[in-house]
């Protein structure tokens, strides 16, 4: 920045701890409540993971938990009699992830994209229309949608209407795999697959389970989640479009451009930062995804839907056996997670590092 | 360093709680309980009020919660807890093996007044924490139409697990009935299956602690509760059309019959009225006997309560005769914990309901010991699993109690 | 420096009839069609919602997608409490009877629902105003500040975001306790008075605004703090719009955040508590009192919405400064 502004020759020593004070100064209020009430709380339940507390011992008690060290990251990750549970969670999240992240980025964009043109009539409408699944309960969108995907419902009616031969999915509690499916298809079940699949087990969960794909009730949630989102990462959409110049488009359309070249050359590539914000944004929500899965889940679709973060709430708040400990272990672990795949992610795609080019 | 955090966190306490205390008359007593139907939450608002009314010395503060298991296991985390709350036969061991509970040893009104297997759900070694308040049994719901379509005779007090299955079979094969309806709706739960497995004479420990789970009695109960689905004359709620749950399948009329609780009644009475339907005591087991499950709560003494005796004192105006008639004569889906209010409840709510106060005889609370967690997990994952004919009982029910025996090792 | 906010219409219009000249018959028919497939999709469950929630619970049960009410009142239970409406009564094909027996039910039995609605409105606006400062502040100085840690608090704020929120709930608890916060207002500002993703977003439109501007200011002798109120945000209000959005939306909607902090005394409560309340829990839910008040509290949120969406229009606030 110092190098290439027309403020540059100002700055000297006194203008830069100026500058110092000032960014210390802005961010600070901010920063204070996000480290009393998010930061140091985590650090609570770091600590807590390194016990054996129930969660419901009173903590003025003399002694509410006993200091287990690493047992409970040993008991999920490694060796514990649910460590299947937790690989099993952590696999069909990161199939959620890959599935909902680029799905709604991409339909997000083109909404944005067109709701934002000049020629519409009645955006308000559309926009807030969009919007509409943010705002609405979550309770009635669980209610609705059990309705609208039920074996009845309108969503096999549909798709039946269109293609007769059709048998009904129950897309709310299949547990068969997507990527399994597809394989049926071409005659390979776990009946007939290649031995190497079905018999190499990685963490109790053989290779043939771990390409299974998102599960077709984890679709149907998945679905949901598309569908929620798709309304905010639009606003972000928006609130973009307006920083790009009007006179980028006009030139644009003198040089002759079609519309299809002026969103790939031009609006696309203004674009970039944004959408490497909301990829990163919906990387790190969809990794931690628990309200669309408590909303849609059934008993029967438990394994097949089951998150992370849904197995740290269930380890916790578990009625007869409430293990505060380990769902600390399970949080911690999550959040390392998703950690290293940000910053591979940002790696792999480009940085978007404007205060140092 | 555990020491020096629970220190910190004691003395951070005792100061902010320290200006709290002042003289008074009245004594405040903090009460909670998670939010029910809006009729219950009213009746328990008029409880609480003629308890004060009767104690004027005693101020009750009712907190009515929106996501009660979440709050009050914060606030017994922070050791700042209520002075009376309600507790489920779930969470009842692990709360008393955490200290939160008072021993109503001596403090509990005519205990002998309650149903015994109730106050045996909150009892550890003869000594009683927790007073029932209310509960539920599972008895049989059947189709009357349904039934009279297929030319099927009501379930009677004779009625065999055979009988039952050879009613599912005719109606579900009946041309007189609908496609797509079903004989039974089995719902994947072992709250409804284990019933079947009390009522062929096993538990699911022995004496010894080991585990009789995969019993031949047991593994029979499964496969008796699991052939309904894998021969195709049930199927689970959610293949019937979606529903969300037994009782609204068979409200549907997609199901002739269902194992369900007393708290279906209103579900039916309100959400279809023109349901011709009846109920039924559970169907007879090989062993000659019935098993069905009671589902329970009580009211507790928090132990850290600094006013035990006004505390107790309104658990037992609300488990008492009394709380047990206002309880039965409100006419809710729960039945009243005390024998003596059981014709007021069927009065209030209709004398057909009479299989479930039966039940009550030879019902059994559900509950694993505390430190079973990872039983219970593959307990429900198998039960998932064989309901939907993906495993056999006899291989889930080998698995899990080798999971049992483990764990049983372990602790001794 | 006022007059750099000007021209943004001006340039705007001029350029549109060549702009559209060969894609503007074509391309806004598949524009429509895509638009209103998509909305119709997104709007379809809120008009199930809104014509549930004029029918009695049999009618919801069996008969959901019927969404056209008739001229024709009526009542779900008879005055004697004894006859219920059946569903078949009330429904015939697309059109069902309307009764207001869910609203009525839920508006009678809630003597706190005006308090209740002005805790949400105080919450919703308090939180709003606190981040659109205190976000906008800490994006600006992450975004063009050069100060030591600019970097390392950047990683800090995101990291925030990746914090699974169940497992916060206990230790937020126990810490407000300590601090005597539970069931104040000032708890519940100061614990979401600035948010990680309201940060970032701002932190990332910050980025996209060109820089001379401010440092034009800047080498006036204007102070970063003036410039920053005077000249930065008015130019950030299209970010400022959405943040305001997404946080008046959040708190409208919170439900497990005012849980831990106003959760254990019913007269601090906001809708998305009470309403749960109401209606009750279990297995026999009362869909006529859920879909009410869903729709008590989705009204004002999509009005609020409406409004304020108007702000996005398109053309650059600052175009004339390239121009």
């Amino acid at each position: 920045m110092a190098t290439q502004t027309a403020a540059a020759p100002m700055k000297n020593s006194n203008a830069k701890l100026q500058e110092a004070i000032s960014g210390w100064g802005f961010i600070l209020p901010a920063f204070l409540i996000l480290f009393v009430f998010m930061i140091l709380p985590l650090f609570v339940a770091g600590y807590f993971s390194l016990t054996d507390w129930n969660g419901r011992r009173p903590l003025t008690s003399p002694d509410p938990f006993e200091l287990v060290g690493l047992e409970n990251y040993q008991t999920l990750l490694v060796s514990g009699r649910r460590v299947d549970d937790f690989y099993n969670a952590l696999k069909n999240t990161v199939y959620y992830v890959a599935g909902v992240v680029p799905t709604q980025t991409a339909i997000a964009l083109v909404l944005a994209v067109i709701v934002n043109q000049r020629w519409l009539k009645g955006r308000g409408f559309f926009r807030t229309a969009f919007y509409f699944p943010s705002i609405t309960s979550s309770i009635v969108v669980s209610m609705i949608f059990l309705f609208l995907f039920s074996n009845t419902g309108p969503v096999n009616g549909a798709i039946r209407a269109l293609f007769p031969g059709y048998q009904n999915v129950s897309w709310l509690t299949d547990n068969n795999g997507l990527i399994h499916n597809f394989f049926g298809l071409f005659g390979v079940t776990s009946r007939t697959a290649p031995e190497f699949l079905t018999e190499t087990e990685i963490f109790r969960i053989s290779l043939w389970e771990w390409i299974s794909g998102p599960s077709v009730a984890m679709f149907t949630i998945m679905v949901l989640a598309i569908w929620t989102t798709i309304g905010t990462m639009m606003v972000v959409y928006l609130a973009a479009l307006q920083n790009i110049p009007s006179h980028v488009y006009e030139a644009a359309a003198v040089d002759g451009a079609t519309q299809v070249q002026i969103f790939r050359k031009i609006t696309l590539p203004l674009l970039r930062p944004t959408t490497f914000f909301v990829v990163t944004l919906g990387l790190i929500g969809t990794f931690q995804v628990f309200d669309q899965v408590y909303m849609l889940r059934d008993e029967q679709t438990r394994e097949s839907t089951m998150s992370v973060a849904y197995l740290v709430y269930d380890t916790a708040f578990n009625l007869s056996d409430p293990r505060m400990g380990l769902a600390s272990a399970t949080a911690v672990t999550l959040f390392i997670i998703i950690f290293v795949a940000t910053i591979l992610q940002r790696r792999l795609v480009g940085g978007d590092r404007p205060v140092d080019q | 360093m555990r020491k020096v955090f629970v220190l910190a966190l004691a003395l951070v306490m005792a100061i902010s709680m320290s200006g709290l205390v002042a003289a008074q008359d009245t004594v405040t007593l903090q009460v909670w309980t998670g939010s029910s139907s809006d009729a219950e939450n009213a009746a328990k608002e008029a409880q609480i009020a003629a308890f004060e009314e009767a104690n004027p010395n005693i101020d009750v503060e009712l907190l009515i919660s929106p996501d009660y298991g979440t709050q009050i296991q914060a606030s017994f985390a922070s050791g700042d807890y209520p002075d009376v709350f309600t507790v489920g036969q779930f969470d009842f061991p692990s709360l008393l093996d955490s200290g939160v509970l008072m021993s109503g040893e001596g403090m509990i009104e005519n205990p002998e007044g309650v149903y015994p297997s109730l106050l045996d759900a909150f009892s550890s070694e003869g000594t009683a924490y927790c007073v029932p308040k209310d509960f539920s049994t599972l008895a049989l719901f059947y189709n009357k139409d349904l039934f009279d379509a297929a030319g099927v005779e009501y379930p009677t007090a004779e009625w065999t697990w055979d009988d039952m299955y050879a009613a599912a079979e005719t109606i579900a094969n009946s041309d007189a009935v609908a496609d797509g309806v079903t004989g039974f709706s089995a719902a994947a739960d072992r709250n409804r299956w284990l019933g079947f497995l009390y009522g062929n004479g096993v538990d699911i420990a022995g004496e010894d602690g080991m585990s009789t789970v995969n019993s031949p009695e047991a593994v029979a109960a499964l496969e008796f509760y699991s052939s309904f689905t894998t021969n195709g004359v049930g199927a689970r709620p959610s293949d019937l059309e979606g529903s969300g749950w037994n009782g609204e399948a068979f409200g549907r009329g997609l199901a002739a019959m269902t194992i369900e609780g007393n708290w279906a009644i209103g579900y039916l009475e309100n959400d279809f009225p023109e349901l011709n339907w009846g109920v039924a005591e559970v169907p007879l087991s090989p062993a000659g006997e019935r098993g069905t499950l009671t589902f329970t709560e009580c009211w507790a003494v928090g132990a850290s309560t600094e006013h035990p005796e006004e505390a107790w004192a309104l658990v037992n105006f609300l488990t008492g005769e009394a709380g047990a008639m206002s309880v039965a004569t409100a006419g809710f889906g729960v039945m009243p914990a005390r024998p003596s209010a059981a014709q007021a409840w069927l009065d209030a709510r209709g004398a057909e309901y009479e299989p479930f106060v039966s039940g009550a005889e030879y019902a059994v609370a559900p509950v694993f010991p505390l430190g079973y967690g990872d039983f219970t997990a593959a307990f429900d994952e198998g039960t998932n699993a064989v309901i939907a004919g993906e495993q056999t009982p006899q291989e889930f029910l080998d698995e899990v109690a080798e999971i049992w025996n483990e764990i049983t090792e372990e602790n001794m | 420096m006022t007059a750099v906010a000007q021209p943004a219409a001006a340039a705007g219009t001029s350029g549109d009839g060549r702009f559209f000249f060969f894609f503007r018959r074509i391309f806004p028919f598949i524009g429509y069609a895509i638009l209103i497939f998509v909305a119709f999709l997104e709007i379809t469950p809120f008009v199930l919602t809104l014509a549930n929630s004029f029918k009695c619970d049999p009618a919801i049960t069996s008969y959901p997608a019927a969404f056209i009410p008739t001229f024709n009142m009526v009542q779900c239970v008879t005055d004697d409490g004894a006859g219920r409406l059946t569903a078949a009564e009330q429904v015939n094909g697309a059109f069902f009877n309307p009764t207001t027996s869910g609203y009525d039910r839920i508006l009678g039995q809630g003597a706190n629902l005006p308090r209740w609605a002005l805790n949400t409105v105080l919450y919703a606006v308090a939180v709003m105003v606190l981040r659109l400062i205190f976000d906008s502040l800490a994006g600006y100085a992450l975004a063009r500040l050069r100060f030591p840690g600019n970097r390392f608090l950047f990683f800090v704020v995101l990291g925030v975001l990746m914090i699974p929120g169940v497992v916060l709930l206990i230790p937020r608890f126990l810490m407000l306790q300590q601090l005597g916060l539970l069931n104040t207002y000032w708890g519940y500002y100061l614990v979401l008075g600035a948010d990680a993703f309201g940060i970032l977003l701002m932190k990332q439109f910050f980025e996209s605004v060109p820089k001379e501007i401010e440092e034009a200011a800047f080498v006036d002798g204007a102070s970063r703090v003036t410039t920053f109120f005077r000249i930065v945000l008015p130019m950030a209000t299209p970010a400022l719009v959405a943040l305001a959005i997404f946080s008046f939306q959040g708190q409208w909607n919170n439900f497990m955040d005012a849980l831990i902090i106003v959760g254990t005394d019913q007269s601090m409560y906001n809708l998305p508590l009470g309403l749960t309340v109401l209606r009750g829990s279990g297995q026999d839910i009362q869909y006529d009192l859920v879909l009410a008040g869903s729709v008590i509290t989705t009204i004002p949120m999509a009005i609020i919405f409406f409004v304020f969406q108007r702000y996005f229009v398109e053309g650059v606030s600052y175009s004339g400064l390239k121009g």
